[in-house]
């Protein structure tokens, strides 16, 4: 299946929905409706989208949940900070048969995300109207999706507890969802959660393009000296990340920088300051200026130099919107959507990993780091083990 | 200070407190009265602890009372009431009916918007609070409408969003000024806001010509016509100053070419060439302004402007701040 290109109203794609989701081959249709990049949610707002992403992840509660959509699900729950979209997420995972033990995770994640930041949602319509004639929250839904899944979310019954005891942080009928919960749950012989990971365990890698001329886009950083991708991201492998400093969701650029320079304190300790080199690049060039793109990274703790830089794409972004495949859209003003995007490439500026879609690791990207180095002709100097050797360009199938 | 006047102060304080004390002591025992005295509210009879434990909880609710000696009760009592759950809940059950005086729902919703800072402990009470501002998106006072539109606005909540877009494009009445609707908008930069910010600017009035301005300092395609308000010199001189900021935001290297420009041009506004000039040496990048002789150059013929002594003040500062070798 493949998406609609044509431009739709808010209306109209929801009217798409309610079609898929009683459709034979539904789930797949609402799936491919999943990607942020696609055309038809250009130039919506971001509410919009966030209003638009809720129902659609709900709609799987109907169809069943396929494989393509789970990461996109797990991210909702996690990075969600809407809680119409974290609702939707909740409530779609009522069409798995058992949860795996990250998904148990997420939904944990998206209680604490949602104190505090609850709100009355309805799904009645993918536009609803206040007010509301079947009115729910969204910490309503986790709890209920934790219930469906009976003895299988047996496993968080601890969790659970310790949260139907803070009276402080939740309001009265969401404590009762809870302890409903509770309820079913004592009287359920208690079974694992399914095995496995609920989607991509791994990092995705790319192959790089034929023919690309990212190289060739022009970068500005954080003191406005200019220079090209392919100056700075050749000769060295690099970890880079994307973001934007109007982000309005705590989950994602703002944490993702700041784990950045976790990260680079990580590499630091380690001796591979260095080896590797750091960079982040906006989704939103017009308004990220030099100026900002350095508050941004210092507010965080980002510690600048000649190989931890910040970028604003001057000539060239999209090619390196289409070389990334960036899970990234643009409403009116400036972006409506993104994914967490977090790549390292290799001494050629090929992606040599991908950390996408759910928020990345510190320790997963480190790993990735030290496993480039170990498939590259990387030597070690001295007793502080620092790389010291050219690193050489991998093949994806090497990583 | 001396002994004596610390002892005289101290003494002073002592008094007020004493003072305020036995007010508060006077208040509550009239309050006590006043419960007891007064039949039970039906309508409210919920929240209703019993008279002689919560005088205030039963003057609060009792609809039948003079809207004054409820309102009194938020004005006195209203910080420290707030911190309980059970009035949390009266107070939105006030706000949310109608039928209930207008003054009192209004001091109601003035409290609770107060105990709403106090973030952590009301965190319980956030949604309940956020469905009774959707709810008075409606309501036919127009002090609570307002109030409720603009809380909702702050926290970029969708619903009100909606509302207001809505109505903006004729889709149903407006809760509040079109021009205030538009403002509130604008105080979330993710939404299509720049159509109706030019819109505004169209207004009569140079302060809300103004406020467009300034937010059309969040939208990189504003740069033209933020430009182009700085350059008009038959627009008012605050709104040029307020359009060299929202460009000075935006692009501060255009908006340092235009400023040059300005503040050396004989013919333009004083105001103007002195906010201009002042943001250039005070904001700007120095090295790259005093490395533009001819700028210099210019700046040097303003300085002895009798014309406009503020801004010839200005310039003999800036040269001041790099002396000619």
């Amino acid at each position: 299946m493949t998406a609609p290109n044509a431009p739709m109203s808010e209306t109209d794609l929801g009217a798409l929905i309610d079609r898929l989701r009683h459709a034979p081959g539904g789930a797949d249709e609402l799936a491919a409706l999943l990607p942020e990049s696609l055309p038809i949610y250009r130039n919506r707002s971001a509410a919009e989208m966030g209003r638009l992403r809720g129902y659609l992840l709900a709609a799987f509660a109907d169809t069943g949940v396929p494989q393509a959509a789970l990461p996109f699900v797990l991210e909702s729950l996690a990075t969600g900070h809407v809680a119409v979209e974290v609702a939707g997420a909740a409530v779609g995972l009522r069409g798995l048969a058992a949860p795996t033990a990250d998904i148990l995770a997420a939904l944990l994640r998206a209680v604490d995300n949602l104190a505090g930041a609850d709100a009355t949602i309805s799904f009645e319509q993918c536009q609803p109207v206040w007010p509301y004639r079947r009115p729910t929250t969204a910490l309503t839904e986790v709890v209920r999706t934790v219930g469906h899944f009976g003895s299988r979310a047996a496993a968080i019954r601890p969790q659970l507890e310790l949260l139907a005891r803070q009276r402080e942080r939740f309001p009265g009928p969401v404590l009762k969802e809870i302890q409903d919960v509770l309820d079913r749950l004592a009287g359920c012989v208690p079974e694992p959660p399914a095995p496995g990971h609920s989607c991509c365990a791994g990092p995705a890698l790319r192959e790089q393009p034929p023919g690309d001329t990212t190289m060739h886009a022009v970068l500005e950083d954080q003191d406005a000296r200019a220079t090209s991708f392919g100056e700075f991201f050749r000769g060295r492998p690099s970890i880079v990340a994307f973001f934007y400093t109007r982000c309005d969701n705590p989950y994602k650029c703002s944490l993702t920088i700041s784990k950045l320079a976790a990260l680079q304190n990580r590499l630091a300790e380690r001796g591979m300051a260095g080896a590797v080199r750091l960079a982040a690049i906006t989704y939103d060039p017009d308004f990220d200026l030099p100026n900002r793109l350095r508050r941004y990274g210092a507010d965080r703790g980002v510690r600048f130099g000649e190989d931890a830089r910040f970028f604003r794409v001057t000539t060239g972004f999209q090619e390196i919107r289409q070389r990334f495949d960036l899970g990234v859209n643009y409403g009116p003003s400036t972006v409506n959507r993104h994914r967490s995007e977090v790549y390292l490439l290799n001494d050629e500026g090929g992606i040599a990993a991908a950390f996408t879609r759910q928020q990345w690791d510190v320790a997963a990207v480190l790993a990735a780091v030290e496993n480039l180095a170990q498939t590259s002709s990387t030597g070690m100097d001295g007793p502080s083990g620092r790389i010291v050797t050219v690193w050489k360009s991998n093949s994806v199938s090497s990583v | 200070m001396s002994e004596q006047a610390a002892e005289r102060l101290e003494a002073e304080l002592r008094r007020q407190t004493d003072a305020a004390r036995a007010a508060q002591s006077r208040y509550l025992s009239e309050l006590a009265a006043t419960a007891a005295a007064n039949r039970p509210d039906p309508g409210l009879e919920t929240f209703r602890s019993q008279p002689e434990q919560e005088p205030a909880m039963a003057v609060l609710t009792d609809t039948a009372l003079p809207a004054e000696q409820r309102v009194e009760v938020l004005r006195r009592l209203g910080a420290s009431l707030s911190r309980r759950a059970e009035y949390i809940e009266a107070l939105l059950a006030i706000v949310r009916d109608r039928g209930d005086d207008a003054a009192v729902r209004s001091v109601a919703l003035q409290t609770l918007g107060g105990a709403a800072f106090q973030v952590v402990r009301f965190r319980p009470h956030q949604q309940a609070y956020d469905d009774v501002l959707h709810d008075l998106v409606d309501d036919p006072v127009p002090e609570l409408r307002e109030t409720a539109v603009g809380v909702l606005a702050q926290q970029h909540d969708p619903v009100v969003q909606a509302t207001l877009l809505g109505a903006l494009r004729g889709d149903g009445p407006l809760p509040v000024e079109r021009e205030r609707a538009i403002l509130l908008l604008a105080e979330d930069d993710h939404l299509d806001n720049l159509p109706w910010l030019q819109e505004l600017y169209r207004n009569d009035s140079a302060s809300v010509r103004a406020e467009a301005v300034r937010f059309m300092g969040s939208y990189p395609d504003a740069e033209p016509t933020l430009e182009g308000i700085l350059r008009n010199k038959d627009e008012a001189p605050s709104v040029r100053q307020q359009s060299g900021a929202a460009l000075r935001f935006l692009t501060p290297e255009r908006f340092e070419a235009v400023a040059k420009e300005i503040s050396t041009d004989p013919s333009d506004d004083p105001d103007v060439r002195t906010a201009c000039l002042s943001a250039l040496q005070h904001l700007g990048d120095t090295d790259r302004l005093y490395a533009d002789a001819d700028f210099v150059n210019r700046v040097r013929e303003v300085r002895g402007d009798e014309s406009a002594p503020q801004l010839a003040q200005v310039a003999r500062d800036l040269l001041a701040q790099r002396p000619e070798p």
